[in-house]
């Protein structure tokens, strides 16, 4: 089956992403798909592209894993409207607002909300990690 | 009127603070997208500022079109018509001369 | 298209979750989606007659839920005891239905899509 995935919890306030990122790995163990993955509210905040994980916590590093699923064809879509309020700001973005910096990590990338009706509408399955 | 210095505008041509908006900046504002105001265009612009005071929102183009329709009629309210007064992208535009935030961009 | 449920249930200010929900109803209602909203909890907040966000410079929500007719969002339900329990006065404005539990298990039986749910 084809899902849509959402998370709306910001990386170490909410354990969303580590959920997700989980679960879609069991996804693909079990020959299933994903569509695309919207970040949506806080959950923006994971296309930071200038994240630390503490030296103790290797394992809530979930960069590693992001860019496995961008490899198997999962498309990391930052709600735009949630994202740039917040500070992750792609190069078109960053021109437009005449920012400092761009802010937003390699395997991800800034999309309308219409992309996470469109999502579902080409799913068959839509899962939501809430904050 | 044209002597008059326009507001801080945004990249995009925006007013940086809506409060900032009189009819004349409007006037400027068009001018700036090469359009002329007549009273065709004051008619959306007035029902966007009365829309926006009672709502906090900037209608995008299908509800642009349905306000229109309801209060303007049924001539008016179609794409066809806001484009041949503000031009391809009729919302923003329209959003845009009457000191309004920009529609959110869904797409 | 899908039929769409988006449940709110976080209070109007305190953050923006609230707001973001209800644009993105609004965007799926301009994909043509037959759009649902269902305010509960804190969220029920969102309806009381004169509230004014500009004072902590955000938009005032009940004005926003005035305008969702204009968005193609017809259905704006509420739960009928979030809102009588905390006593909110509902906004002439707003056009809201309230709903029991029954009806609203319903409510999301009929949905196909459920936005929001737990947040």
């Amino acid at each position: 089956m084809k899902y849509a995935v959402a998370i709306h919890g910001a990386p170490y306030s909410s354990q969303a992403a580590e959920h997700a990122v989980e679960f879609m790995e069991a996804l693909f163990a079990s020959g299933h798909t994903v569509e695309r993955v919207f970040f949506f509210h806080e959950g923006a905040y994971h296309g930071l592209n200038g994240q630390v994980p503490p030296q103790t916590q290797h394992n809530t590093d979930l960069r590693p894993r992001w860019a496995a699923l961008k490899n198997q064809g999962v498309e990391l879509g930052i709600c735009i409207s949630s994202g740039i309020k917040r500070g992750v700001i792609d190069a078109s973005e960053q021109q437009r607002y005449e920012l400092p910096s761009l802010t937003l990590a390699n395997d991800f990338q800034l999309v309308g909300l219409g992309q996470l009706i469109a999502a579902i509408e080409a799913s068959d399955r839509y899962i939501e990690f809430p904050a | 009127m044209r002597d008059q210095p326009l507001p801080l505008l945004d990249k995009e041509g925006y007013l940086v603070d809506l409060n900032d908006w009189t009819p004349v900046v409007a006037e400027q504002l068009a001018t700036a997208d090469s359009i002329s105001l007549t009273q065709a265009h004051w008619q959306v612009i007035d029902l966007l500022r009365t829309f926006y005071a009672q709502t906090d929102t900037s209608p995008a183009m299908r509800a642009l079109v349905k306000l229109v329709k309801e209060q303007l009629g049924v001539e008016q309210g179609s794409s066809v018509y806001l484009m041949s007064l503000f031009g391809g992208s009729p919302a923003v535009t329209a959003a845009k001369v009457a000191g309004l935030p920009r529609p959110t961009n869904c797409l | 298209m899908k039929r769409y449920l988006f449940i709110i249930s976080r209070a109007p200010y305190g953050s923006n979750h609230a707001f973001e929900q209800l644009e993105a109803a609004m965007v799926a209602a301009a994909f043509d989606g037959e759009v649902h909203i269902l305010l509960r909890d804190e969220a029920v907040w969102c309806l009381q007659v004169e509230q004014n966000g500009a004072a902590v410079a955000q938009k005032t929500l009940s004005k926003v839920l005035s305008a969702l007719p204009s968005f193609e969002i017809e259905q704006l339900h509420a739960c009928e005891r979030s809102v009588t329990s905390r006593g909110v006065g509902v906004s002439p404005e707003i056009s809201v239905g309230l709903l029991n539990l029954t009806q609203q298990t319903q409510l999301i039986g009929e949905s196909d899509i459920v936005i929001g749910g737990q947040s």
